[in-house]
């Protein structure tokens, strides 16, 4: 079993979203709201935040022309029964099971909030276990692998996003994620 | 010396000229209140007084705490309900009949309603690792075999629930005794009233022993002339189930008449109550004994004890008597009969009514019969302990009512189970035999699996502890290595297939062939291995170096030693099926090692996280080289060795596989995977006598037969980046077009696509 040092989750926590946030917001609004409400405030709004931006990606994703329709996060795939069968679960794979994975993912969002962290990683599997060609549900257990500083499992499981990862939002969330010190 | 004092003393009174009666009376007397006496009756007394300290100290040890050994209790995987759930409504009906759910009007938890496409169901809600999931009520619409729509009874959308697992097994104690817990408060009222009406009225009343009853009994046994009625309360029952053997003799029950006494001194009514309904023997199933209302309402009924009707809990106190004698199932007649005068006492306590008795003695039996998954995939349950015997003592599986929760699909298990009995019939051999395993390509889950072709018997499990020689199946770790090295070699790199002669360390010499006994001259790459030729592979393997070969297979953490020997390249190497799962969960989850797990968490009795057993995962092979493979492997069963399995699942299953055969067809193996499960199937003697079958004739059939059943997604297609299409020509894979004739479209790793001029070469 995995312990848990919650304080080094936390200092984790601020780390990755420190850094990712100047990709976002203005870095002296970072550093303003820091100092103003902090850190415990500031990560409980960060992770709104993620929650949040997560929602607008799934947005974005059903209004991007990039990836054709059947290249959503999920990538096509197909099954035995007849070309109309094809066609239905081609639409199954890219959409019909991401409500359950979206549940499951801001699980996973409360779960670290409230440092419940295997908690957290097992949502996240659970998602995997429903959907295991989401690309989503394994950058949620690699999210969570890597505030336990478990680099070497975190970036495998980053890879295996990627690979499925047919969303350019996805996939630049995931590189950006890769290129973080701790996993050279 | 005292004796003649007393004597002397006696004649002395004698000598008083008194009656002769009086005389006797004094004398009983004196030898009554003799010193001697005294001390006898002091001795005695002080020897009644350590043995009620003895059972005093006993039952206080052993009531207190943990009173019994309850042993470990392992479940399938929950059936995960949700919008795009590729299960019928029949498959959703089974499992809820598995689970003992009952049709009717859905008021009460464990019942379900059936309307056209529609599923509206109460579930019980469960304890799992991670939360509580709620009893609720659902609504489930489906279209095209999966659900389109999830809802509450309102309609608001439920994104996710979890039905509770089904039980398939427990790890007993020696003595075999099981029980499921319960506390006093999860009992339902009539059951405690009906028993103390029924076994002990004056139960609240008396102090353990209850002189009337046993002199009632006494003289209903002597009327009658024979043993009709007995006397003792619940306490004495508990103390002589619990504490005492089932012989009948007075020193027994002298015992069983103080440890009463001591159990109602020392505890409270309702604790004792408690202990007798967790007690109280109800049946025998096998060795297994069946002990508690808990377990008994699951074993007579397959439901939860608070779901059972006036009459299910009637019928659990008929068999009290005698669990043998009115077995229902045995005796239907004698154990209705027995609830029905039941029923009638229940009246005359006034703990029923007139209706509700006239209402209940209207209904059958109603048994249901433990749910027909409960012990009836032993191999699986063999994994399922070897793993956990690494975490666990013994002794704490079988005594401290774990909650053991594994990813067996119960539906899985059952098709592959019916596969391997079908297709073996079809080979009209009595012999011969055969091993599955079924695992998830992308999580390792050990979804099914099957030691022999009697799945249901406990015996040898061949899908873990047969070794055999794994021929081909062996093969494309060999071509991976080739396309690990992606300057060297692709798809299209032609292999020579002429025939090859190596020789051995030893000096011996080793001269491979392929099994239509002819060579094929150069062949591009793909379909060295699509048509499985041994010379190609012999040669592309010692080009490689067997040390680089075994490096890529130990990759896979298989965590054995491998033989370094060139016979490696054709499969000479031994494993059970178990391992080539592991070896090929590798490739079928993209390149990752990934270890088979059979048990996800623990809980303790209580329903407290105990244990997880987390995903874990390594990339350990390059997705590019792997996506090569994957195309390669897939034409294998599109046009080589395996192509009858494409035949069975139809020109649109994407799937990749490879067949082998080991020497004069003592082993004939399949493996392969789709998009949502990766299978192996070996089949042979257990002699290791030849059967003279191939890997596509014995094992692919089974194989094809588990993903008909069971398999819902296609192999995904998800080109990596760094690769790209060619089209070439399949004789000599050099550059070509769309246009020609007989040419095939390629992937390559950019950077290694055919150069020179596109052109048709025929």
């Amino acid at each position: 079993m995995t312990t848990i040092n919650h304080n080094r989750v936390i200092q984790k926590f601020m780390v990755i979203f420190s850094g990712m946030l100047p990709q976002v917001l203005p870095i002296n609004l970072t550093r303003a709201l820091k100092l103003t409400i902090g850190y415990r405030y500031c990560i409980s709004l960060l992770l709104l935040l993620m929650v949040l931006l997560g929602g607008c990606a799934s947005v974005d994703r059903a209004q991007q022309d990039l990836p054709p329709a059947d290249q959503r996060s999920e990538p096509a795939s197909e099954a035995r029964p007849g070309l109309e069968a094809i066609e239905r679960r081609r639409e199954d794979a890219s959409g019909s099971k991401a409500s359950a994975v979206d549940a499951l993912i801001a699980d996973v969002a409360r779960h670290l909030q409230s440092r419940e962290i295997e908690k957290a990683a097992a949502a996240a599997e659970r998602a995997i276990r429903i959907s295991p060609i989401n690309a989503r549900a394994y950058f949620a257990l690699a999210q969570v692998r890597y505030y336990q500083a478990q680099y070497g499992l975190s970036r495998s499981l980053l890879y295996k996003a990627r690979s499925l990862a047919r969303n350019t939002a996805m996939l630049k969330a995931i590189e950006s994620y890769l290129a973080r010190p701790e996993y050279q | 010396m005292s004796n003649k004092k007393v004597k002397r003393k006696s004649s002395k009174r004698g000598g008083r000229s008194k009656g002769q009666s009086q005389s006797l009376t004094a004398r009983l007397f004196a030898v009554l209140f003799s010193p001697l006496s005294f001390k006898l009756l002091l001795l005695g007394l002080l020897a009644l007084l350590l043995f009620t300290a003895y059972l005093d100290a006993r039952i206080r040890q052993s009531f207190e705490g943990n009173k019994w050994q309850v042993p470990a209790r392992v479940y399938a995987r929950p059936l995960e309900l949700f919008v795009g759930l590729e299960k019928s409504r029949e498959e959703v009906l089974g499992e809820l009949n598995d689970l003992g759910y009952v049709s009717g009007s859905v008021s009460r938890p464990g019942s379900f309603l059936l309307q056209s496409n529609t599923i509206v169901l109460h579930s019980r809600g469960f304890q799992f690792w991670d939360s509580k999931e709620p009893s609720s009520q659902l609504r489930l619409v489906f279209a095209g075999g999966r659900i389109e729509k999830l809802t509450d009874l309102q309609g608001g959308e439920v994104p996710l629930a979890r039905l509770e697992p089904i039980e398939i097994g427990a790890i007993y104690p020696s003595h075999k005794e099981d029980r499921i817990l319960l506390k006093l408060e999860d009992l339902p009222p009539l059951l405690l009233a009906a028993l103390v009406a029924v076994e002990d009225h004056r139960f609240y009343e008396h102090s353990g022993v209850s002189f009337k009853a046993i002199a009632r009994a006494a003289l209903a046994n002597v009327r009658s002339g024979a043993y009709v009625q007995g006397g003792s309360t619940l306490t004495q029952q508990l103390v002589k189930n619990y504490y005492l053997t089932r012989e009948r003799s007075l020193r027994r029950k002298f015992t069983e008449a103080i440890m009463s006494l001591l159990l109602e001194f020392h505890y409270e009514k309702e604790e004792i109550l408690e202990a007798y309904t967790n007690e109280v023997y109800l049946g025998q199933s096998g060795a297994r004994a069946i002990h508690g209302f808990g377990l008994g309402a699951q074993y007579y009924f397959n439901r939860p004890l608070h779901e059972l009707s006036i009459e299910q809990l009637t019928l659990l106190i008929a068999v009290i008597r005698g669990p043998a004698f009115y077995d229902p199932w045995r005796y239907p007649e004698r154990a209705l009969e027995r609830r029905n005068r039941i029923l009638d006492t229940l009246l005359q306590a006034s703990v029923l009514s007139i209706e509700e008795v006239e209402r209940a003695k209207q209904q059958g039996l109603n048994l249901g019969g433990e749910s027909k998954s409960r012990f009836a995939f032993p191999a699986f349950l063999d994994v399922v302990k070897r793993q956990l015997k690494v975490h666990y003592p013994q002794e704490v599986l079988v005594s401290e009512g774990l909650k053991i929760f594994t990813s067996l699909d119960p539906s899985a298990q059952r098709s592959a189970e019916q596969a391997v009995a079908r297709q073996l019939q079809r080979l009209a051999s009595d012999e011969l035999q055969a091993a599955v395993v079924i695992t998830e390509p992308s999580t390792g889950e050990l979804r099914a699996l099957v030691g022999g072709r009697q799945a249901g018997f406990a015996g040898f499990n061949r899908a873990l502890d047969t070794q055999r020689s794994i021929g081909s199946v062996i093969k494309p770790f060999v071509y991976l290595s080739a396309l690990l090295k992606p300057d060297r070699y692709t798809l299209a790199t032609l292999i020579d297939d002429a025939p090859i002669t190596i020789e051995l360390e030893d000096g011996d010499r080793w001269s491979p062939r392929n099994f239509d006994r002819q060579s094929h001259g150069e062949v591009p790459l793909i379909f060295a291995l699509a048509n499985s030729y041994n010379q190609a592979t012999a040669r592309l393997g010692m080009e490689l170096g067997i040390d680089k070969i075994v490096d890529n297979i130990e990759r896979t953490d298989l965590g054995v030693e491998i033989n370094r020997v060139p016979s490696l390249l054709i499969g000479t190497t031994q494993f059970s099926p178990m391992q080539v799962t592991q070896l090929y969960q590798s490739l079928s989850s993209g390149g990752y090692a990934i270890p088979i797990r059979a048990i996800r968490s623990v809980l303790d009795a209580e329903g407290n996280a105990v244990q997880r057993f987390p995903y874990e995962i390594k990339q350990i092979y390059d997705e590019r080289a792997i996506y090569l493979l994957h195309t390669a492997m897939q034409a294998v069963v599109r046009e080589g060795s395996g192509r009858a399995a494409q035949s069975v699942l139809g020109e649109h299953f994407r799937f990749a596989g490879k067949t082998g055969t080991s020497g004069q067809g003592r082993d004939a193996w399949f493996a392969g995977f789709s998009g949502d499960l990766l299978a192996v199937v070996w089949t042979g003697f257990d002699d290791n006598r030849s059967s003279q079958l191939t890997g596509s004739k014995a094992a692919l059939p089974i194989w094809a037969d588990i993903m008909l059943q069971q398999s819902r997604q296609s192999m995904l297609d998800v080109q990596p980046p760094g690769v790209s299409f060619d089209w070439v020509d399949r004789d000599t894979g050099a550059k070509s077009k769309a246009r020609c004739e007989r040419v095939i479209n390629l992937p390559f790793i950019d950077g290694t696509q055919p150069v020179g001029r596109a052109r048709c070469w025929n």
